[in-house]
């Protein structure tokens, strides 16, 4: 008896697994990417540092001197390089996603781009002062 | 009119966490993690602290920072992850783990909130 229609296993491309390093632009695009891993990171910080400063002032004084240690200082430093490369990636993606328009024109980049290192500068320094007891 | 699909939620809660990464998170790593460990800015006393994040707003703050900070981070890891490591067929998975952990996260904040 002559065998059914034999079946095809779809095609797919093998790709090394370390694509992502065979040009920058992939590689930025991953460390880009990777960002998200230092935000996860800090929010578990800031959970931590919430739950100590409702424990005591004890609980807090511990966190405080946890944060100071310089491994962790150290890896805190890398976390805020890749926050930022997130927050410049963002402003710089933002404008081409949503295409936004005054009076039926597309505005330019730069005129979508340029609000949003404004508010980022104001919502710094509002926290800043906040958190510094300024206000 | 575009027709919404099933990945709109998801999608549209990266976006909003994406914003609250971008405007918030740099001030606090650069203040708590950075400038305050290395002894260049006074810490806040913990009366203050503990005065500030008793404040029905920062509660409201410190909930959109945290909740959407770990959904946008899962939708990201999801497909870095799966892309990076060529895991397209554990795509199921990851994003079972990876939204499953960010709900984790997203409780902890809650019962710590409220």
């Amino acid at each position: 008896m002559p065998s059914a229609v034999p079946r095809y296993r779809p095609y797919e491309r093998r790709m090394p697994l370390l694509w992502w390093l065979q040009r920058w632009n992939y590689t930025w695009f991953i460390l880009r990417e990777l960002s998200s891993a230092f935000v996860a990171w800090w929010v578990v910080v800031t959970l931590i540092q919430i739950a100590s400063i409702l424990e005591g002032p004890q609980a807090y004084a511990a966190f405080q001197a946890w944060m100071a240690q310089p491994l962790l200082i150290i890896v805190n430093i890398v976390s805020f390089i890749f926050i930022l490369f997130h927050t410049l990636s963002w402003f710089r993606l933002v404008p081409q996603a949503m295409l936004p328009r005054i009076g039926g024109k597309r505005t330019s980049a730069v005129m979508t781009g340029a609000p949003m290192y404004v508010v980022w500068a104001v919502a710094s320094v509002v926290v800043a002062c906040f958190a510094l007891g300024v206000f | 009119m575009a027709r919404r699909s099933a990945e709109s939620l998801p999608w549209s809660l990266f976006g909003a966490g994406g914003f609250m990464v971008a405007f918030f998170f740099p001030i606090h790593i650069l203040l708590f993690g950075i400038l305050i460990p290395l002894g260049l800015i006074a810490a806040p006393t913990h009366t203050g602290m503990l005065a500030l994040v008793n404040h029905p707003l920062t509660r409201l703050y410190l909930f959109g920072f945290c909740a959407l900070g770990l959904l946008h981070a899962a939708h990201r890891l999801r497909f870095t992850l799966s892309d990076m490591l060529r895991l397209k067929h554990l795509d199921t998975l990851l994003g079972v783990l990876a939204y499953g952990a960010a709900l984790v996260g997203v409780a902890v904040t809650i019962d710590l909130l409220i």
